[in-house]
């Protein structure tokens, strides 16, 4: 079932005690990532919940725990020493736009060695398979809508969504879904919508992505899972490969 | 000019908790072990308390400090104390481990306000963290009893806010409220006192 804000931050000092269920707690856990109001109090009452574990009596652990703890701690070095991937690992849930997206990038590197002259080409050429890619991704949203066995998810706007909205349509028996959103505004300069998967606290860039004329936008994804969050933001640029700009709508499926 | 470097470089003994995690980032097993004579006693407490099972809280303690030593990184100390940042780790495994071992029946019997401030033979001579348990031992019995109860029963027992309100007999919305309410009061409480 899907919550709305009002109820899903009336969970989060109950999420800071640990007393919600598992899938209450994954919903809640899932939205706080994307609402900043709703993280910020998470924040403010897990430092409160944490303290109470000071009020509990100390008790003197067994003498050889330590010696376990040393020994495994030898084993591993902090992970955080490492050195982050750098590069996401792509996912069997890509969009046909992601797909789309690495064929025009071979297909510019190609054109530009032909030389500068060629440039506008190239963006021509951008701007038409662009819009192929949208229509094709349109096509498969409607023949999902039409299979009439779908289940619908609210994308939730956030307060920084102005006049944002959206659904999710996502076919019960494939898992493909077709994420719907209005009331878009022309991004301005190089900012550009981006849908995000967000899985197990890992955000997957679905396609970047722009409103039509009346500000609609829909977009499709290959294969959407229970206990996965989608979100769309709004980037300051193109191909971010984690989220930087403001959360506008947040939907979790179950 | 011995004595002047001496007296700058702080033993590690010395440093304080947030040190000690930056250090333990760095690969220090050193400061790992000081963290661990410092807080492995609450830690132990909060472990047992919640899961009731020595073994558990065992793996619960040793699975907590090695999260500590593989992400140190992840405590902010805009957030709380290091030793909130350690405890709330326990905390947390302590609940998931609990859920699966579906030992709340295990812990009926055990049920009590367990909130004394008397020592025993187990309890660490830690003066300092006695000093820090006893204000937000103080705190907590500024709520109201149902309040406390409620923040007990979900916090210290491990229980879901559907599981207290069945324990106490009353409607989910009232427990959720009478947690939202006591997390308030004990936070505005603990602010006079500055214990986060």
């Amino acid at each position: 079932m899907t919550m709305t804000h009002d109820e899903l931050r009336e969970l989060v000092p109950i999420m800071a005690l640990g007393a919600l269920p598992v899938e209450e707690e994954q919903q809640v856990g899932a939205h706080v990532k994307f609402c900043a109001e709703c993280s910020r109090l998470l924040d403010e009452y897990q430092s409160i919940a944490d303290v109470m574990a000071m009020a509990v009596r100390p008790l003197a652990p067994p003498a050889d725990l330590k010696d376990r703890i040393m020994a495994q701690a030898r084993k591993t070095a902090p992970v955080d020493m490492q050195p982050a991937p750098s590069v996401l690992q792509p996912t069997r849930r890509r969009s046909s736009f992601v797909r789309w997206a690495g064929v025009t990038a071979a297909a510019a590197v190609t054109l530009m060695v032909i030389g500068l002259g060629a440039q506008q080409l190239v963006e021509q050429n951008q701007k038409v398979q662009q819009q192929e890619a949208l229509l094709a991704a349109q096509r498969e949203a409607l023949d999902l809508l039409s299979s009439g066995e779908t289940s619908v998810l609210t994308m939730n706007p956030t307060e920084e969504a102005g006049t944002v909205t959206g659904q999710v349509f996502v076919s019960r028996e494939s898992g493909r879904a077709a994420v719907l959103m209005n009331g878009l505004n022309e991004p301005d300069g190089d900012s550009i919508y981006t849908l995000w998967l967000i899985e197990n606290g890992n955000e997957e860039p679905v396609v970047d992505f722009g409103p039509d004329q009346s500000g609609l936008a829909v977009l499709s994804v290959d294969q959407v899972d229970s206990d996965v969050t989608l979100a769309v933001t709004l980037e300051p640029q193109r191909g971010n490969t984690s989220p930087q700009g403001p959360i506008l709508a947040v939907a979790y499926r179950a | 000019m011995r004595s002047k470097l001496k007296k700058s470089v702080k033993r590690r003994e010395d440093l304080e908790d947030a040190r000690l995690l930056e250090e333990i980032a760095n690969g220090d097993q050193a400061c790992l072990s000081i963290l661990y004579d410092r807080y492995a006693g609450s830690a132990f407490g909060l472990a047992w308390k919640i899961c009731n099972s020595r073994a558990i809280a065992e793996d619960v303690v040793q699975e907590a400090f090695m999260a500590v030593w593989q992400r140190p990184g992840s405590f902010d100390s805009g957030r709380g104390s290091a030793g909130s940042f350690l405890l709330g780790i326990v905390h947390h495994k302590a609940v998931d481990a609990v859920r699966k071992e579906e030992s709340v029946r295990r812990r009926e019997a055990n049920f009590a306000a367990d909130l004394s401030d008397s020592s025993g033979d187990e309890i660490l001579d830690a003066a300092w963290l006695t000093i820090r348990r006893q204000t937000v031992v103080r705190a907590l019995r500024q709520l109201s009893d149902v309040q406390r109860e409620a923040l007990e029963l979900a916090y210290l027992h491990g229980l879901t806010y559907s599981e207290v309100a069945a324990r106490l007999r009353i409607p989910l919305g009232t427990a959720k409220t009478r947690m939202r309410d006591g997390l308030i009061k004990l936070r505005d409480i603990l602010d006079e006192s500055a214990v986060t």
